[in-house]
Formats: C-alpha cells, sequence, structure tokens
C-alpha cells in the first residue's frame, strides 16, 4: 500500500513516522508502514504529522503488536507491486505464493493471543481503520462462535443474559427459520 | 463496512466517534470483553459467520444481540427451505444489501417452486444488492415456465443458477447498469442470452452454464467469456475486447462457431459431441471412416495448441467439416490422437493438417485408444480409409513445421509413406519416433524409415522403444 504512482517510492518509504501511545510511548515508524493505517494515511496526506502522531485510544502494548502486523504486511503490499507487471511470470508466481503463505503463517501466528488482547487489537483496528487486521481479528472471533449454540456462546464470552423468559420466547418465534 | 472516522481529521479525538450504543453487560469488570465492541464492529464480527441463520441464532444471547443480525450488509443462506428464507428476508432492517447470497442446489428436500424463484427474485430486487447469487433447485412442470428476472440497478456480480424454466426479461425498462460479472445457468431450462447482455453496457465477465442453445454474445465491453456444461449447436460471439474465451461443452453435430474477437489472446476449449444412441457420431472425412472423440484448443505461451482425438464410429455418422465446426485462430502446435485400429491415417491426417497448415510442430498418436484395448479391424485394399488412394503423392505447404513426434510407430508400408510427405512437405529439422512394442528393427519399414532420414540430413532424428530406450537404426 506505498503511495501509489510516486516516483520516488525509496524516498517515500524512508520517511520516518513517529506514533505515540496512550501511555505517552514513542515508535518509529516507516511511512509506508503507518499508511497501512488510512487514518494514520489522511493525516500524513493533510501534513498534520510533524510533532507525532498522539494515539489517545492505543496503549502502547495493543501499539506495538499493530505495528508489528502493519510491518508485515507493508512488505507483502510492497512485494505485490514488484511482481504485479509480470505476473504471467511463472517464477514470479512461485515467489507470490511462498510469500502469501509465509503471510498467512504470521497472520495465524500473530492472533495467539488472549481474549482481552484480540478485543484490543479490534478496536485499535477499527479505530486506526487497518482493512486486513480488522478483518483478521473479526474473523478470529467468527470462528470461535460458529456452531455454538446460544448458551455455548454466552459461556464463552461471559455474556449476561438479560432477556425475560417471555422475550426469549419472542425471538425464538420471530428467528424460528433459523432454528429450522 | 469502513471504519467510522471522519475523513481529514488532522487530530484523532480521546474518544471513538460512536461508541456502543447500548452496554448491558457488566462493563466495569472487563471481563464481558465483546459487549465493549460497537453495534458496528458486532456486525463485521457476524458478517464473518457467512450463515445468516448463525447470525440469526445469536438474537438469543441478551437484549443487546436481539436486532443485529438484521443490519448485516452481507446475507448468506445455505440449504434454506423457501419459506424460511423468505421469512428471513422480511425481516431484513437496513435497506440495501451489500451482497445476497443463496445457496441450495443439491439438498435433497429444498426444492423451489417456479412461483417461489419469481418471489424470491422480486424479494432480492427489493434489497437491492450489490452482488447477488441464487443458486437453487426448481421443481420440473411440464413446460418451461417464463419467469422475469427484474432489473438490479446497483449489482455489479449476479449469479443466477436457476432450472426448469424460462428466463425472461420485461419488454423494457429492466437495465443492469454497472453489472461487471454475469453467471447465468439454467439446466434443462431457458434464457435468451443476447437480450440479456444487451441490458448490461458495462458487463466484461460471462459465464453462461448448461445452454442447449446457440449462445448469442455481441457485446463491446465484455473481455472473458466462459461456457461451460452445455450441449451447444452454436456460438455467435461478436466481441471487440473479448481477451479470453473458454469454452468446456458438448457440442451437437450441427455445432457451428462465428468468433468475431480480434483481440483475443487466450483460448481453450474442451469440446465432445453430444453422445447418445440417439445422436449421430461427427465423420471428419468423406470416406466417414474417422470421427471426432474430443477436441481441445488451449493457449500456451501465446501459440494456440490444438489437440484432436480421432477415432472409428460405431454408430451413423453425419458429415462436418472441422472448419465449419470451429473457427480456429492460428494453430502452431497440433496433437493428433487417432484410434487407427489398423486403418490407414495419412488421407485423413492430410485433410486435417490442411486446417492448420502454419503449426511448427506435429505430434501424433497413433493407435490410441479412449476404451481398453482393441484388435485390428479388417482393412482390405479397397478399404475407404485409403481414398483417395492419391494422398501418398499429393502435396501441401507446411512451412513452418520443423518438428515432428511420432508414437506407436509400426513402420508400416502407409505409416513410412506418410512419413516421407511430411519429408518432402515440410522443412523438419526435429523428428523423435517412438516405436510401438514388438516392431522388428530389421523390418522393411524400420529400413525404409532409416533411409528417408539418411536422405534428410539436416534433420535431427531420435528413435525410441516404447519403454523410452534410444536405438540406432543401422
Amino acid at each position: 500500500m506505498a503511495s501509489a504512482g510516486s516516483g520516488d517510492e525509496k524516498a517515500a518509504a524512508a520517511a520516518m513516522i513517529t506514533l505515540i501511545s496512550s501511555d505517552n510511548e514513542k515508535f518509529e515508524v516507516t511511512e509506508a508502514t503507518a499508511t497501512l493505517s488510512q487514518t494514520i494515511r489522511h493525516m500524513i496526506e493533510d501534513g498534520c504529522t510533524d510533532g507525532g502522531v498522539p494515539l489517545p485510544n492505543v496503549t502502547s502494548k495493543i501499539l506495538a503488536r499493530v505495528i508489528e502486523y502493519c510491518k508485515k504486511h507493508a512488505t507483502a503490499a510492497a512485494g505485490e507491486e514488484g511482481s504485479s507487471s509480470s505476473f504471467s511470470d511463472a517464477a514470479f508466481l512461485e515467489v507470490d505464493r511462498a510469500f502469501l503463505e509465509e503471510l498467512e503463517e504470521f497472520d495465524d501466528a500473530f492472533l495467539e493471543v488472549d481474549r482481552a488482547t484480540l478485543f484490543d487489537l479490534i478496536l485499535a483496528a477499527n479505530y486506526l481503520d487497518i482493512k486486513g487486521l480488522l478483518n483478521l481479528t473479526c474473523q478470529k472471533v467468527a470462528d470461535s462462535v460458529k456452531g455454538k449454540t446460544p448458551e455455548q456462546i454466552r459461556e464463552m464470552y461471559n455474556i449476561v443474559n438479560d432477556l425475560t423468559p417471555e422475550e426469549e420466547a419472542e425471538i425464538r418465534r420471530e428467528t424460528q427459520w433459523a432454528f429450522e | 463496512m469502513e471504519a467510522r472516522f471522519g475523513r481529514r481529521r488532522c487530530r484523532l479525538g480521546a474518544q471513538p466517534p460512536r461508541g456502543p450504543r447500548r452496554r448491558r453487560c457488566p462493563g466495569g469488570d472487563g471481563v464481558d470483553r465483546i459487549s465493549g465492541l460497537n453495534d458496528d464492529l458486532l456486525i463485521q464480527v457476524l458478517v464473518r459467520l457467512r450463515c445468516a441463520g448463525a447470525a440469526a441464532r445469536t438474537s438469543l444471547l441478551s437484549r443487546r444481540w436481539r436486532y443485529l443480525w438484521r443490519h448485516l450488509p452481507e446475507l448468506f443462506f445455505r440449504d434454506i427451505a423457501p419459506d424460511a428464507l423468505q421469512a428471513a428476508l422480511a425481516q431484513v432492517a437496513i435497506p440495501k444489501l451489500s451482497l445476497l447470497d443463496i445457496y441450495a442446489p443439491l439438498h435433497f428436500h429444498i426444492i423451489m417452486s417456479v412461483e417461489c424463484i419469481a418471489s424470491l427474485l422480486h424479494t432480492a430486487a427489493r434489497l437491492d444488492p450489490v452482488e447477488i447469487s441464487i443458486v437453487a433447485r426448481v421443481s420440473r412442470s411440464d413446460e418451461l415456465i417464463s419467469v422475469e428476472v427484474p432489473s438490479f440497478a446497483r449489482a455489479t456480480s449476479i449469479r443466477l443458477h436457476v432450472g426448469n424454466l424460462h428466463l425472461t426479461l420485461p419488454a423494457q425498462g429492466c437495465e443492469f447498469p454497472v453489472l461487471e460479472r454475469l453467471s447465468i445457468a439454467s439446466p434443462r431450462g431457458r434464457f435468451d442470452t443476447g437480450a440479456l447482455i444487451s441490458r448490461c453496457p458495462k458487463l466484461r465477465v460471462l459465464e453462461i452454464g448448461e445452454s442447449l442453445d446457440t449462445i448469442t454474445v455481441h457485446s463491446g465491453t465484455i473481455e472473458e467469456l466462459l461456457v461451460t456444461d452445455g450441449q451447444l449447436r452454436g456460438v455467435d460471439i461478436v466481441a471487440p475486447m473479448l481477451k479470453k474465451f473458454t469454452m468446456r461443452s458438448s457440442v451437437h453435430v450441427d455445432f457451428t462457431m462465428s468468433l468475431l474477437a480480434p483481440k483475443v489472446e487466450n483460448l481453450l476449449w474442451k469440446c465432445w459431441p453430444v453422445f447418445g444412441h440417439l445422436f449421430p457420431r461427427v465423420a471428419i472425412d468423406g470416406s466417414e471412416m474417422w470421427c471426432l472423440n474430443r477436441l481441445e484448443l488451449k493457449t500456451e505461451e501465446m501459440v494456440f495448441i490444438l489437440v484432436l482425438d480421432i477415432g472409428r464410429p460405431y454408430s451413423a455418422t453425419h458429415m462436418r467439416n472441422l472448419q465449419e465446426m470451429f473457427q480456429f485462430p492460428n494453430i502452431s502446435v497440433l496433437e493428433l490422437s487417432v484410434e487407427t485400429r489398423g486403418h490407414v491415417y495419412g488421407a485423413m491426417a492430410l485433410n486435417l493438417l490442411r486446417i492448420c497448415n502454419a503449426i511448427r510442430r506435429l505430434k501424433l498418436v497413433i493407435e490410441h485408444r479412449m476404451f481398453g484395448r482393441m484388435d485390428d479391424e479388417v482393412c482390405p485394399s479397397d478399404c475407404p480409409c485409403n481414398q483417395p488412394q492419391g494422398w501418398r503423392s499429393q502435396n501441401i505447404s507446411l512451412t513452418s513445421l520443423t518438428e515432428l513426434e511420432i508414437e506407436n510407430f509400426k513402420g508400416r508400408g502407409h505409416e513410412v509413406d506418410f512419413l516421407k510427405l511430411l519429408f518432402r512437405c515440410a522443412p523438419l529439422m526435429n523428428v523423435t519416433l517412438k516405436l510401438a512394442s514388438k516392431v522388428v528393427l530389421s523390418s522393411r519399414g524400420c529400413k525404409e524409415t532409416n533411409s528417408i532420414f539418411k536422405a534428410n540430413p539436416t534433420a535431427e532424428c531420435h528413435v525410441y522403444r516404447k519403454r523410452g530406450k534410444e536405438v540406432i537404426f543401422t
């Protein structure tokens, strides 16, 4: 996702951005990494990043993970751009496939986190508007719910059932089609 | 769904712009973390279940979850009964969907009536999805009943696989203004592709399945066409932007192709004549000794390769000229597999070479058997396979043919004659013969072959045993 069409991509990639977490920790990242966040990308476009970008909703612990994700995927995006012109070349396809597999492995390992971190990552991905990370983390939650009964889901996520028996019966009637 | 941030915001606020609408569960202890997500994010999670039923079942979790699923922009239904589907769609609480995907093709109990499909299509149109896919079984009726396809104003992709009915378009007003991808199949049904395409000014990719008619595609925008699993009577294509044309289908004996696509660069055809005792076989020569079993055209490294599987007909035949059936591009490689059963193939092969006389490479596999092993047939000297007898002395200009490979070469007189003909008509540079089993190297045929090789020293010739060992003629 490096800024498309810019002739001096190397110069752009070398530009550094400082991100400041809610607990005031500073992270230096390349612009290519930072712009995986649409929110930050817009700030860069508007020239509002001098003196660092404060991210009052993201702790240093979560920000470090988010940056780890963005670094890996920024490299992937750059790789894709590099090889797109010769997509018919079997060797390039081979490289792409290997890289995609590596990326998938990275994503799987990245998601090996406790539930609190997972939800913090979702909030951060939403806040920073990082599509790939939001997709990855929401999919992880969706997968954990798949095939489970409402009782099992409630138990897993400590959801308190505040429905009255009447309401519950009504919902069952409304969504009978989903229980057939 | 987009994250809810205003574009062009310089400093980020301390709070997310839109928090959870209702926070019923204990938030302070941090245990029920999923309820800390706002509705938009919970919907993002529910969408990824890719199952409307599973999403709807979360209504029972708590009040917070009760109506969430009704706001899903993407709805997937799998193997759902028609009335359940109608009930579900009636509950959708957002005016427009981004995706509606209904897939119930094989489930034994789920067969939709024609009325049901018609009503489903109109419900779908009301929900105005960007992508729509309906794959469903429709009950059979004695006569094909017409069902009108409504207009999908926002749809960029439509898949409609519903059989046993006649899909029609209203006389006017039905447009698909932004449709780019259309996949349509109507097993045992009918639809008028030509009329449909004329309503799609942005169509780029078209997939047509299980057609029993002639397919008409006249489109100034279409770039990719895929035709599969039909029993085609013909294709009529006028598509100036077409780049890729794939056709995997059986074809009727009266099949004809008209292809006007100057930009096409990728062709992939796999065609075989409709098989069955009611259908005559496609004879490819005047003697009606040979019939087409299978035709394949493929594109490899920008060149076109034609693969023909030719056999002996064992039932009534109907003579067709392959060039009239198919409209071939410039073929660079011909791979010809012939189930010869002891007959003379020279005259037939010569006819086929006339179709693609610009080839660079010819591969001939003789005695190729589609099914098991069969013995040679009686082939008297006046057998029609050898007609016209004069084929041996005919000339054909094969100015690009430099590479020849023959598999299962037995060294019979007519085979040697065919080899002679090729050496005479083509500037062969590279010749590979793979001998059939039990060929005796000292036989007359092998000796003659060797002298042909000697007479053409510019060609590099190699002879191999069936199992791959190279042999040297002496």
